[in-house]
């Protein structure tokens, strides 16, 4: 693999131990990829935060680099840690765990990443434009950057975005090259894809179909027939097909990469059915009573909450029951100044920042299975060595009526 | 005992290993994050031809790791616990199984002409060398 002097002089230690680190993982990767060389990313979104998914090997990791005096070289986001800093117990989080989680966020810090702890950068900020190579981790957050800003980036693991963060480079391969952006599947929309978890559905019934495909960088499909979806919906699709090993994907006069869609060469087509999506929910709807629901998967933006906040109004929650709303310090400022936090708070609606349903742990005592809005959380709560609850899925509208009776307001 | 021996490709980072193990192989994708346990190297994947076979002090053979970019910590984990496979065999891979061993130190070779899913049946005695980027794998036995 080609390297400039800069990348040499980092490969041999001249800029500090954790940047050779650094270096030595690219390399590995790039010539695994049979890249030729590694290029310049302008951002990065780094994963492997919560305490639940690194482990102690997180800690051991961080430590390592910052013993080696490395620092992040370009601008830096932070995906969810394992609990809301200031209102984990709130989550029935103890205080062993809250201990290891703030040394892991305190490293972070000390590499020079914004504690941001969300899935969603883009909704406060961190935003890219077409065609710009970003280095960016979080399998949901690197769909979104593919499909939603047509940006370029592989889907990083948290440690290959960690030496790019920290080198502000990477190996010049994936979805970096045009050809490997081309659609290569073709999905005609027949159901009625209307809200945010029929997109989420939609995504696991293309990730199930093309999962067992050869395509090196994943099915890339081309979605046909639907109607302009928000972006929070592109969201919920992108998050479900990156389970399944796609991290981008075009939609036919939607997306920022209209061109590579005449270019298709297409090699499987899947017809999406009304009676198919019927099957999916049907699939994951919860057979008995469950007694929470958290949304947020990947973390709400303001229409969600604002969404959310109509559906509870002029209810209360039922004998034993929670809801929980996840999303980003940003959008929970923004409720809160809009008058929509005070809302949901009222009638019980808990809502957590800096991280996300799938990366706490959940008490056990109190909660066997789990009711959410997303099929990505469906994966991973129910992941043995995550959580490992029964975890099901329902529109948010259901999830709410799941959990919430009309408040009946006696007249004098 | 054959005397085919399969060259391949290794990570640089790798160094030198020459190991001798037993073969836990499968032809389906390992999903690290979640279905892995790294306190007992058990694959806890209910439908996964492989659930609830150990990959502890293995030569664990499959064709690629999928599922979140978290991934590669399960790795670390496992040398942390000592409860790593010997060596890792892919044979496509995956951005997070070469991270996950480049800095975990687990030894990785890739990059065959046949596909080693195929040619290594699980329980099989399999000699691996790695060096300088480049592996070699033979077969011993049953």
């Amino acid at each position: 693999m080609y390297l400039t002097q800069e990348e040499e002089k980092l490969l041999a230690g001249e800029s500090g131990t954790g940047s050779q680190l650094a270096m030595e993982l690219l390399i590995d990767l790039g010539e695994f990829f049979e890249a030729d060389r590694l290029i310049p990313v302008t951002s990065a979104h780094i994963s492997g935060v919560s305490y639940l998914t690194g482990g102690d090997g997180l800690i051991d990791q961080l430590g390592l680099f910052i013993e080696h005096k490395a620092k992040v070289s370009i601008f830096s986001t932070l995906n969810p840690s394992g609990m809301d800093r200031k209102n984990y117990k709130d989550q029935y989080i103890d205080l062993e765990f809250a201990t290891k989680q703030f040394q892991i966020l305190q490293y972070f810090n000390d590499l020079g990443v914004s504690l941001t702890c969300s899935c969603t950068p883009y909704d406060f900020g961190h935003l890219l434009t077409k065609g710009e190579h970003v280095a960016w981790a979080e399998s949901s957050a690197v769909t979104f950057a593919n499909s939603f800003f047509g940006a370029r980036t592989n889907k990083e693991d948290s440690l290959s975005v960690l030496s790019a963060a920290i080198t502000g480079r990477t190996p010049y391969y994936g979805y970096h090259l045009t050809e490997n952006r081309i659609p290569n599947v073709e999905v005609s929309v027949e159901a009625d894809i209307l809200e945010y978890t029929d997109y989420s559905m939609l995504g696991e019934i293309t990730g199930k179909a093309f999962r067992n495909k050869p395509f090196p960088f994943g099915a890339i499909p081309v979605f046909k027939w639907i109607n302009k979806p928000r972006p929070q919906e592109m969201k919920a699709l992108g998050a479900s097909l990156a389970s399944f090993g796609t991290h981008i994907f075009h939609i036919e006069n939607v997306t920022p990469e209209q061109e590579l869609i005449p270019q298709a060469q297409i090699e499987d087509t899947l017809i999406v059915t009304a009676d198919m999506l019927k099957e999916t929910y049907e699939h994951f709807a919860p057979p008995d009573d469950v007694n929470i629901a958290v949304i947020g998967c990947p973390n709400a933006n303001l229409e969600e909450i604002i969404q959310t906040a109509g559906l509870v109004k002029g209810k209360k929650l039922r004998e034993g029951k929670e809801f929980w709303l996840f999303t980003n310090a940003a959008q929970k400022a923004l409720a809160s100044s809009s008058g929509y936090l005070k809302a949901l708070e009222d009638v019980g609606v808990k809502i957590f920042v800096d991280t996300c349903p799938e990366v706490m742990p959940y008490d056990k005592t109190r909660f066997e299975k789990i009711l959410t809005n997303s099929v990505k959380a469906q994966h991973y709560i129910s992941a043995p060595s995550l959580n490992g609850l029964p975890t099901y899925v329902m529109s948010v509208a259901n999830c709410v009526d799941a959990m919430f009776e009309e408040e009946i307001i006696e007249d004098e | 005992m054959s005397n085919t021996i399969y060259t391949g490709k290794a990570l640089r980072s790798s160094g030198r290993h020459e190991v001798v193990g037993e073969a836990i192989v499968t032809k389906n994708p390992i999903t690290l994050l979640g279905f892995v346990n790294p306190k007992t190297g058990e694959i806890t994947e209910e439908k996964h031809d492989l659930n609830g076979k150990i990959i502890t002090n293995k030569i664990f053979v499959f064709p690629r790791g999928i599922g979140s970019t978290v991934g590669p910590y399960v790795l670390i984990n496992l040398v942390k616990n000592e409860k790593a496979p010997l060596v890792i065999i892919n044979m496509q891979s995956d951005q997070g199984t070469v991270s996950g061993c480049s800095v975990a130190k687990i030894p990785m070779a890739y990059g065959f002409e046949v596909d080693p899913t195929e040619i290594i049946k699980n329980g099989d005695q399999v000699k691996v060398i790695i060096e300088n980027g480049v592996s070699t794998i033979q077969i011993l036995g049953e």
